[in-house]
Parts: C-alpha cells; structure tokens; sequence
C-alpha cells in the first residue's frame, strides 16, 4: 500500500460528504482512463454558489480522499472559484499525493467541472469549458 | 512465466495458452498447441494468487506418449481469493489494516503500474471487477480466531465501501427498476 499523507488517511478513514443528492442542480461523473474508476458529484446550486455537493467514488484511498477534499474545497463556492479548484490545488490541500496517484486527483476537479457544466447546460447557459486550466500528473 | 522467456531468448519457441474465467487452463486449446517438436509442457498446478488448481491428470493424458515433459510447478497455498463487487481492493486493505488484518489484492489501483493482476486478466475477469480483488493468505500462526475476527471484520467494511460506490448505486437502481 502507498504511504499516505495524514490529511490523505483523515480524509479516507472519515469522508466528507459522501452520497447522492436526489433533486441536484448538476450532476457530474467522470471515469479514470488510468486505471478504469469512476467518480460521480451532485451538486446544489444557490444564488450561483455551491450551497450542496455530494459524491460518490468507486476508486482507492486517494480517489475517495480526494473526492472528499474537493467536497470541502467547493462547499460555498461560487461556480466561478470552484471552477478553479485545480488537481495541484487538490493535492497540495491533500499534503500532496503519492507519485502514482496523481491522476486520481484530476478526477475530483474534473468530475466537479462536470457537474457545473451540466447545470449550466440545465440552466440553458453557455457552458465554459477549462482548457487553460494546468493538468497535473 | 519468467523461465518461458528466458528460453524465448536462448532460441525456443514458447505458446502461452489461455484459461478460462476460472483460471483453468484451456484443455482444447493446450491440445491445439502442442506441436511435433514441443519438449516441455509447464504448469502452474495451484495459482497463488487466485487459488485454482490445474486438472492434472487430463493434462498428463494429453501429453502422455509423446515424448513431451510435463512440468507441474506445484504448490498449494492457504488463500481465499474473492472479488467483491463494486468496490475496490486498496480501499478494503486499508481499513482492512487499520483493524490489524493484512492481505493483498490484484487491483490496478493497488500496483504501482495501475494495471490488473495479469492472472486475473488471463482469466479474462472484465476490469472492474478485477478491480475488486481481494486476497487472504493463512500463514503458519493463523489461528481459527483469525480467520473469525476476519469474518466479523470484513462485512462491514464491505457495506461502508458500497455505500461510497458510484457503480453499487447504480446496480440498486437497476435492480429496483425490475429488470
Ligand atoms: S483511483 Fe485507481 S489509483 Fe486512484
């Protein structure tokens, strides 16, 4: 087994936020080409800010730390700032990743990224996508 | 698997025939692939990993009168080899280890190439679910309680896990959806 951060093991032992939310604003799910997991995030969204968020991860340690973390991280949120919730953002919020875990971080902020897109797109809304975002990994 | 190439190496030819969702090899297919000139046939008679155990003896009577060597790697280990749907193996070594039980698992996540165990991708088992791999080993100083605690242990380590799991969602849903 990897040797894992204590924010890492915190965050696996005890998950933030883990579930479904019936009636979410936005719905993302996002699979991992690495090593075939899947990462799924609902979201609830107040006067254009994350008022609820959700997850669920069939992945490792860092997949579901990571979904966690990211959880936290855009709990609040505007759409704008949780759009800048980056991987290396994630990973340094984590005390970093094991080298090979790496990917498993790009999964959060993409499945993330995928379920404002979604609203945006319920909402009739331009959809942004994050290409000038750095990739990590 | 090792050896085989070596030999590659040195100058002989090696087939590697395929075995089936349990891990046994393709008796047909062995058939198949036995030439005129072939001078071993290797065997691994128990999988460490996933437990099966060759069926020897059909194997020796394909050999038998051709002059072909029949070279069983035999061992019979103590492993329990499980997939648990929908969930992944490193997770399940990890809470595994915080209540003190160490095993293993074949899942991409767990190696450090991210890839599948290869005996379960011989076996043709579909990645998600080789991604469920979980493997108990029984040394020398287990004892009958161990094998309890794990029993006690692991359950709901499982339903903590599934709740977590994108693809158990989905397979509730499924099934509630009657079909
Ligand atoms: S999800 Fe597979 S290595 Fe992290």
């Amino acid at each position: 087994m990897p040797v894992y951060s204590d924010k890492v093991m915190g965050h696996f032992m005890n998950p933030r936020n883990v579930g479904e939310i019936e009636d979410a604003d936005g719905i993302g799910e996002e699979g991992n080409p690495v090593c075939g997991d899947m990462m799924t995030f609902y979201i609830k969204v107040n006067d254009s800010r994350l008022s609820d968020i959700k997850f669920k991860t069939f992945g490792c340690g860092a997949a579901i730390a990571v979904s966690s973390i990211v959880s936290e991280m855009a709990r609040g949120k505007t759409l704008e700032e949780a759009r800048k919730i980056t991987p290396a953002l994630v990973a340094e919020e984590l005390q970093g990743l094991p080298k090979n875990k790496h990917h498993c971080s790009n999964l959060g902020a993409q499945a993330l990224n995928k379920a404002i897109d979604d609203y945006l797109s319920k909402q009739g809304k331009p959809v942004k996508t994050r290409r000038r975002e750095k990739r990590n990994g | 698997m090792h050896s085989a190439k070596t030999m590659e190496k040195r100058g002989f030819a090696a087939t590697s025939v395929p075995v089936d969702g349990y891990g046994l090899v393709e008796l047909d297919e062995l058939a198949k692939s036995i030439r005129e000139d072939t001078i071993v046939v290797s065997i691994m008679h128990a999988n460490g990993e996933v437990g099966t155990i060759q069926n020897i003896k059909e194997i020796a009577k394909l050999l038998k009168g051709r002059g072909i060597v029949g070279h069983p790697d035999n061992r019979l280990p103590g492993n329990a080899s499980f997939c648990i749907e929908f969930i992944e193996g490193e997770g399940m070594l990890m809470l595994l280890s915080s209540r003190g039980i160490a095993a293993s698992s074949g899942s991409a996540c767990t190696s450090k190439a991210l890839k599948a165990s290869h005996v379960l991708t011989a076996m043709r088992i579909p990645p998600e679910i080789a991604q469920s791999s979980l493997l108990f080993t029984l040394g020398r100083d287990n004892t009958e309680e161990d094998i309890e605690y794990v029993l006690e242990t692991l359950p709901p380590i499982v339903d903590r896990l599934r709740q977590m799991s994108p693809l158990y969602a989905k397979f509730l849903k499924k099934q509630s959806g009657g079909r």
